[in-house]
């Protein structure tokens, strides 16, 4: 066989890429193939306005379990909207005179959304939830609502030999749209999926699972526990605490680095962690989206006045962290400079640590669960509830 | 060109439109009888014409060598040119707000994009092509979008050079004004491709006529030649295109975007003359004002025979006419001939006024027959509103 001189390589390598195109074009064009005349344009990412809310219509209410519904949204101007699996959208309603911001994750991936362009979020009804309560109750197509978003950072990056999704009730949402996602995009990807509810009626896309499962089995296990299991149940039997995440995780054939994705209720996502912590499992490994009650938010929407420092720059401003003001809010108000981007807990830009008191922050938000326990908090979305101390690291 | 004809029928079938190309290439660059204008322009046509430089599906590098004029002093030095920066301030609008829900829909007959007329389907059964009603539709959307994704392109190249010209122009309020052209191409590139991304789905590569224009203008040294080409020719035949488009078209979200694009266009047509009506008569030798007249009328006849929709043709026709044929076709419809009617009745009047249309290039003009639009008003006399008024 005649071996290609090394000399010709050298001599392409001094060639500009830019002759190389030009030489092709022509011969291309001498044989017959002229370059093609027009593309065919897939709507591409338009950056969606994160300071402020946009406008959404909703085209459909899906009832998906005896207390949650699906909404889908779409742009009225016929904008898709964009986003990542994983990522959620904060609707702001306004009930009884206030405005009342909660958070629902996207529960289809960009691609699979129907029609093309819109975005599918999964409302649970939550006891005493006043919005989940509204929108399960009373949306209905053709409703505006007022959504910030997309946000967040659970999201899968690059693509992982094996990603187990472990989800708690309503936290299965941003994972289903998760896992629909890796199994379509990335062909060498495992996913594990374990879910957790109080009964069989309680399991959120139960259906859906099922068919991804089906359709990917040597890539996609799925496995349900039930709080209570009716007679001729297959799947797990138990709360899905510590040691129910420790037995299930061993069951499953998960084999070399994986990535861990947790969403659910705080003891859930608690227990859960303990239980791979002690497996082993590395906490940069873990990631979590925590899902706070309606209480959570009260916390931060309530409250007095609160002396707090903040440094920035390594100067310190005393500021009056006001009742029904964010941290944030608060020393913008009082020509504090402090960094902010996206104003809800989707960027990290406002991120400051906090040396002493203590501050609430809106769930779920960007922070990882490692940066949490560094004492970071989120000022745009954070309130002082004791005076504090909170300081911008210089980088 | 006979002699090219015979040559190229020689051929095997899918060599011969490929050599006819680069017949009609050579064509352009021989028909230039200043070597200077050759020089100016022929680099950017062997890149376009010959290379396909813009059809090579990856992004293409121009370099560029003018010069950015800085003035630390920063003069109050042309009050034309302050009162259209204040004038372009107060014209500025969102993109956004354009009725982006209208439905639109380019294969419903009761809201056609173009004309019917827009191509003579006549005489092109006269070739012995028919198209049944869906297929003419179909031609009209290609058309459409075609047309669309040139004032896309044409809208990018604006942009950058309307960024190179406001570094390199010597007034200080020109930079300013300049910096409100910036963001009005933006602000076109914006909303033609959101038109086209959301609305056509379909984008048409760049005509290697326009590219020749671009390139050629990009990597020009000179100011006052970036100027003539983008402010005089580029946005003159935009605003050409447009305004013919504007009064033919009946879906609604096209026709009130190319309200707001053109109102924006005709601040930077009037800036051109401004800028250059004093440059040409004051500050460049009569040598160099020869060759900026030379340029201006072949870049003019460029336009005005080869911004043929050669891409619609390889899409259709490419198997079924000649480029020839195409070219007769074309050239000889009632929305193309339109088109060109706008166009110069902007451009003659904006040559005339900065002095690009002395006794000795006339003739030249006359026999192309454009010596009609002479009397015109020209960009500066003109508002945006006059514009639109005249299109009715």
């Amino acid at each position: 066989m005649l071996k290609r001189s090394p000399w010709i390589e050298r001599a392409r390598a001094l060639v500009p890429t830019q002759w190389v195109r030009d030489a092709r074009m022509v011969l291309d064009g001498l044989a017959g193939r002229s370059p093609p005349p027009f593309f065919s344009t897939a709507p591409s990412p338009r950056p969606a306005a994160l300071l402020g809310a946009r406008s959404l219509r909703v085209a459909a209410v899906t009832r998906e379990t005896h207390d949650a519904i699906s909404l889908t949204l779409v742009d009225p101007s016929g904008a898709p909207i964009h986003y990542r699996p994983g990522q959620f959208f904060t609707l702001a309603l306004r009930l009884g005179g206030e405005v009342l911001r909660r958070a629902y994750s996207a529960s289809l991936p960009m691609e699979a959304a129907s029609p093309p362009g819109s975005v599918r979020v999964t409302i649970k009804r939550v006891a005493g939830g006043r919005v989940s309560q509204h929108l399960n109750d009373r949306a209905a197509a053709g409703d505006l609502l007022d959504v910030f978003g997309p946000s967040g950072s659970f999201v899968v990056e690059g693509s992982p030999a094996t990603l187990v999704l472990i989800g708690g009730g309503s936290g299965v949402t941003p994972l289903v749209a998760i896992a629909r996602d890796a199994l379509a995009r990335l062909p060498d990807t495992r996913v594990f999926v374990l879910i957790g509810n109080r009964s069989a009626a309680d399991i959120l896309f139960r259906d859906e699972l099922a068919a991804l499962s089906e359709a990917h089995p040597a890539r996609c296990t799925l496995r349900h526990v039930l709080d209570a299991a009716p007679p001729d149940w297959t799947g797990g039997v138990g709360r899905l605490d510590a040691a129910t995440a420790a037995r299930e995780l061993a069951a499953m054939p998960i084999e070399g680095p994986a990535e861990y994705l947790v969403c659910g209720p705080e003891p859930m996502m608690d227990a859960v962690r303990g239980a791979l912590l002690a497996r082993g499992v590395a906490a940069a490994s873990i990631r979590e989206e925590r899902f706070s009650s309606p209480a959570a938010h009260a916390a931060v929407d309530a409250g007095g006045d609160v002396a707090v420092t903040v440094v920035v720059g390594g100067r310190r401003y005393e500021v009056v962290n006001r009742a029904h003001e964010t941290v944030l809010e608060s020393a913008l108000g009082q020509r504090v400079p402090a960094p902010y981007s996206c104003t809800m807990g989707g960027c990290g830009a406002c991120r400051m640590k906090l040396r002493e008191g203590a501050v609430t922050l809106e769930e779920p938000n960007c922070l990882t669960a490692d940066e949490r326990s560094q004492g970071y908090v989120l000022t745009c979305i954070g309130r002082a509830t004791r005076p504090s101390v909170l300081e911008v690291e210089r980088s | 060109m006979m002699f090219n004809e015979r040559l190229v029928n020689l051929l095997p079938g899918r060599m011969r439109n490929q050599v006819a190309q680069w017949f009609e290439a050579a064509e352009v660059l021989t028909e230039m009888r200043d070597p200077k204008v050759l020089a100016a322009i022929g680099p950017a046509g062997v890149r376009g014409l010959l290379l396909q430089r813009g059809k090579q599906g990856v992004p293409t590098h121009m370099p560029a060598a003018h010069e950015a004029h800085f003035d630390w002093r920063y003069p109050h030095d042309n009050a034309e040119m302050a009162a259209l920066y204040r004038r372009a301030k107060e014209g500025q609008w969102n993109g956004d707000s354009l009725p982006w829900h209208t439905d639109v829909d380019p294969m419903n007959p009761e809201v056609p994009m173009i004309p019917a007329d827009f191509i003579d389907l006549d005489k092109l059964a006269t070739f012995g092509v028919r198209l049944d009603a869906r297929e003419e539709l179909r031609l009209r959307y290609s058309l459409t979008a075609w047309m669309l994704s040139q004032f896309l392109h044409g809208e990018q190249g604006a942009l950058f050079a309307a960024a190179q010209v406001t570094e390199a122009v010597q007034f200080f309020d020109g930079k300013l004004y300049g910096s409100t052209q910036v963001m009005d191409e933006g602000r076109h590139v914006e909303v033609f491709h959101r038109y086209i991304d959301t609305k056509l789905n379909k984008l048409y590569q760049i005509n290697d006529n326009l590219y020749v224009v671009i390139d050629s203008l990009m990597t020009d040294g000179r100011w006052d030649m970036k100027f003539l080409g983008m402010q005089i020719m580029v946005e003159g035949l935009a605003l050409g295109a447009f305004g013919v488009i504007y009064k033919q078209t009946k879906e609604p979200l096209l026709k009130e975007l190319l309200r707001n694009v053109i109102q924006d266009e005709a601040r930077h047509v009037h800036y051109g003359v401004v800028a250059l009506r004093e440059q040409f008569r004051s500050h460049i030798t009569e040598r160099e004002r020869r060759e900026r007249e030379d340029w201006a009328y072949e870049v003019a006849l460029l336009m005005r025979n080869r911004f043929m929709a050669f891409e619609v043709y390889d899409e259709w026709f490419a198997q079924r006419l000649s480029r020839a044929q195409w070219r007769e076709l074309v050239s000889t419809s009632a929305g193309m001939s339109d088109f060109r009617h706008v166009m110069f009745r902007r451009l003659i009047p904006n040559l005339r006024e900065i002095g690009l249309m002395s006794p000795r290039i006339v003739p030249h003009y006359e026999r192309a027959g454009l010596m009609k639009y002479f009397h015109g008003r020209s960009a500066d006399q003109l508002t945006g509103e006059q514009l639109l008024a005249d299109l009715h």
